[in-house]
């Protein structure tokens, strides 16, 4: 007990996440064993019954994320956690629950990979998996948080983009963060702004469960409503029934990624640290990003004009920002755990190749601040600035 | 008093796009007649379909309808149900669907013994995609992935959703049609996992392959392989592997997975 | 204590060696500090590599993990051989006088060459609590009577809320005589 209300916790990342889903009102969450994401479940297990909720342990990762999205269109809200290997199982219904317009979150605590990799060790070489694991054109939600503090607070984001806008949001943390234990605030879902998906406003015959509001969004009944839900992953019309015509073909898929494109003003914003005025700018997300800003505090104190940029929205990629930011800097460092998934993205920005710089480490440690340290320090002095 | 049938159906989408001889309209139609009977308000029926020629079944009824991925219906379902215990979920999954893909889901299924119907039209191959062989296609069938007949032996779903703890478990035919009806009605009222197998002509490939005439003559065939389960008990093995069962295998009341769930859950509010 | 504190708790798995870093961390923000903790380990429950990562601030902490420690205990030989050097750069190293061979040490632990490596049988003393499993506790009780990192009162309360009221009890013994053991050692200075 840290204070009179409790709201001060000190939690693992992976409490965080499952405590956030359930104050964001998930009532739902299937799941299947899986390091380093199993406390998601376990403490699920332990806290829904207690609310009224479901905790199922499904037979692998794609009757998982199946039940979760069944359990969605029954009307609540619900998740699933997983890692690297389950995600990949998980990628053919994720793909659903974007045509079905099936709100839901999956976390997936990323481990070192590819295949079984390291189990207990970390890595951030999911990026491309989580925007184009599942096949065809698709937009996705996928945010990344950088401390247990975020994790609570991002998963309760996560929740709220998949209702608003009916679609699966991935979160994306890691093995690091997932046992890292921090001091969090947590807050009731009546201090919050919470938000649930949208319910049809009056019943009729022939109501149009697919017919797209103003934003983009359809208002779905629930299963067992008055209104008739049809839901199918084939191309559908707005009644829900499956149609090959170009025409619908087109318009929905155009829709199912506009939706998502069109709605970034609702996602997490980039975060700035260190100078306002960089010569060197760096990118960075999750738990390097922790390393970063480190590193540029201390490369501050040295005199060196460095300023942290992190992401906690990857997908849909803050392309306008990261624009905006690289513009003032002689040089970008992008840090992560990987081999370049977001630098890439950086450069496909249109920022100049020769601007941009990796800093990346893939052996299953963090990256240090010593390491990004040196990396500011290489091209502090490699783009002639003064030396302090 | 019962309702009449035709409220469950989408009429405007007909025809439906089923070969002539096939025998999915046949079972559909089956279904919604035993929810007539059984009297099912048309908001709390729930259509869960699988992918192949079955898997279409949804496009032409007027109730809830839900298609996902192809063999994870009944993963969707457990959680459909789970969210909406007052639902009454029939699920249509055709041989490939159930017993290739999608078998890990049918045995948690059973084990679970999760509140849901689920009717497997067996037209002995995957129609959808040509007319490969199922895993439930007999032993040295000609099909189009079998051109010198199937290597493989296939296996009996019905006695291995039994053996999984399906609360209710039967197989009939297409021939046999007033049967199907008794089926999905006794299945549907026993609260537990339900599986109802109804062995299906696929004209166009499985009876065509095999040479077993037209759709009258291939439900003829169907007829005259299939017998009664104690018959085929007292059968030779080999006999055996020449013919179909058809009856009721499994009845059982086992409490159900929600009704399971909260017992346990309650329990544990009780003893804190 | 210094502004930051970070201590690595090293040694093999069963030893409890993640649940005394997560007492402590919470502890600490019981305490009013910023804490963070985390562990690493290999696939073994039993036997096998284990350590606990606590950082212990005044300030925000910005990196959470222990890229240079500041403070160790170290319950293996393997660990004291990694750290021997940490006093040399101003560090607290605590080590198993059991496990770890050292030239350098006298009676509890107060060495020739620095006091900030310190000696102390944790095994025994954790044996002859009959408890065994106690020892990371011990180990802490040992730091917190040599430093004033956290308050012992903090860690008693935690240490209470992390197990059931009859093996908290067991626990707090060790905690305890951990405790009296570095109270009788020489104060390093700080």
């Amino acid at each position: 007990m840290m204070n009179k209300d409790n709201s001060i916790k000190f939690l693992q990342g992976n409490e965080a996440c499952a405590l956030g889903g359930i104050t964001a009102g998930a009532r739902f969450f299937a799941g299947y064993p899986i390091s380093p994401a199993s406390e998601i479940a376990e403490l699920s297990s332990l806290l829904l019954p207690q609310r009224g909720g479901i905790y199922l342990q499904m037979e692998d990762e794609i009757a998982s994320i199946a039940a979760v999205i069944g359990a969605s269109l029954g009307g609540m809200k619900a998740f699933t956690a997983t890692s690297g290997p389950g995600l990949s199982l998980m990628q053919e219904n994720i793909g659903f629950a974007v045509m079905a317009e099936a709100p839901c979150v999956i976390i997936n605590v990323q481990r070192f990979g590819p295949s079984t990799g390291v189990a207990t060790r970390p890595g951030q070489a999911d990026v491309m998996t989580t925007r184009w694991g599942t096949h065809g054109d698709h937009g996705i939600i996928v945010l990344a948080p950088t401390s247990v503090q975020e994790c609570y607070d991002l998963t309760i984001e996560a929740f709220n983009l998949a209702e608003s806008l009916r679609t699966p949001v991935i979160l994306l943390t890691d093995a690091t963060l997932a046992h890292l234990r921090e001091k969090i605030v947590t807050r009731t879902d009546k201090e919050l702004s919470i938000i649930s998906r949208q319910k049809p406003d009056q019943v009729t015959e022939d109501y149009q469960p697919y017919r797209p509001g103003p934003d983009g969004v359809p208002v779905l009944p629930d299963f067992g409503d008055q209104n008739i839900l049809r839901v199918t992953g084939l191309i559908h019309d707005h009644d829900g029934y499956s149609t090959p015509k170009p025409q619908t073909a087109g318009d929905l898929v155009h829709r199912l990624q506009q939706k998502i494109e069109g709605a970034t003003s609702l996602m997490p914003a980039p975060r700035y640290f260190g100078s306002n005025d960089p010569e060197i700018l760096i990118i960075s997300f999750g738990i390097s990003a922790r390393s970063a800003r480190e590193a540029v505090n201390r490369a501050n104190d040295q005199g060196i004009k460095a300023r942290l940029m992190q992401l906690p929205t990857i997908w849909p990629f803050p392309e306008e920002a990261v624009r905006y930011a690289c513009y003032g800097a002689s040089a970008v460092l992008v840090a992560e755990m990987n081999s370049g998934q977001i630098c890439r993205e950086v450069r496909a920005c249109g920022i100049q190749r020769e601007k941009v710089v990796g800093v990346n480490r893939a052996d299953t440690a963090v990256i240090t601040p010593g390491e990004i340290l040196k990396a500011i320090k290489k091209t502090w002095f490699r783009w002639g600035f003064h030396p302090i | 008093m019962s309702i009449d049938y035709s409220v469950y159906l989408a009429k405007e989408r007909l025809p439906h796009l089923w070969c002539p001889g096939c025998g999915h309209g046949i079972i559909l139609k089956n279904m919604l007649i035993s929810m007539a009977e059984m009297e099912i308000p048309r908001e709390k029926a729930l259509l869960a379909c699988g992918i192949g020629c079955s898997g279409r079944a949804g496009d032409y009824v007027n109730i809830h309808r839900f298609q996902g991925t192809h063999g994870r219906t009944l993963a969707y379902v457990t959680g459909i149900k789970m969210a909406h215990p007052e639902l009454k979920i029939f699920c249509f999954m055709g041989d490939g669907d159930c017993s290739a893909i999608g078998i890990g889901h049918l045995i948690h299924a059973a084990r679970r013994n999760v509140d849901v119907t689920a009717i497997v039209p067996n037209n002995l191959n995957y129609g959808m995609t040509g007319g490969q062989f199922s895993p439930l296609t007999p032993g040295e069938s000609l099909t189009s992935t079998s051109r010198s007949g199937k290597a493989e032996p296939d296996m009996d779903l019905c006695r291995l959703a039994a053996e999984a703890g399906a609360n209710y478990v039967a197989r009939t035919t297409i021939y046999h049609v007033v049967e199907m009806k008794k089926r999905f009605i006794e299945a549907t009222n026993n609260k537990g996992f339900s599986l109802v197998e109804v062995i299906t002509p696929c004209p166009t490939y499985y009876g065509r392959y095999n040479q077993l005439g037209n759709a009258h003559k291939m439900i003829e065939w169907i007829k005259d392989k299939t017998v009664p389960l104690h018959k085929y008990e007292e059968m030779s093995v080999k006999n055996q592997e020449q013919h179909f069962w058809r009856g009721k295998l499994v009845e059982k009341h086992k409490p159900d997975l929600y009704t399971r769930y909260w017992q346990h859950e309650r329990g544990m509010d009780h003893r804190a | 204590m210094p502004e930051t504190c970070k201590i690595m708790l090293e040694g093999s798995g069963g030893q409890g060696i993640g649940l005394g870093g997560k007492i402590l961390a919470e502890a600490a923000v019981a305490n009013g500090l910023n804490a963070a903790q985390s562990q690493s380990y290999g696939a073994q429950a039993r036997g096998g590599f284990s350590s606990a990562e606590v950082i212990i601030s005044t300030q925000e902490i910005v990196f959470p993990l222990v890229d240079q420690p500041n403070t160790v205990i170290a319950l293996t030989s393997q660990s004291y051989e990694r750290n021997k050097g940490l006093p040399e750069k101003g560090g607290l190293l605590l080590y198993n006088t059991v496990n770890c061979r050292s030239s350098q040490t006298g009676i509890a632990g107060c060495s020739t060459i620095s006091t900030r490596a310190l000696g102390f049988p944790f095994s025994l003393e954790a044996q002859n609590a009959g408890n065994p499993k106690g020892i990371t506790l011990l180990a802490i009780g040992t730091l917190l009577a040599l430093t004033d990192i956290v308050k012992a009162g903090y860690f008693e309360e935690a240490l209470r809320d992390n197990f059931s009221p009859s093996i908290a009890e067991a626990n707090l013994d060790c905690f305890w005589q951990g405790l009296t053991l570095g109270r009788k050692a020489q104060k390093p200075c700080c």
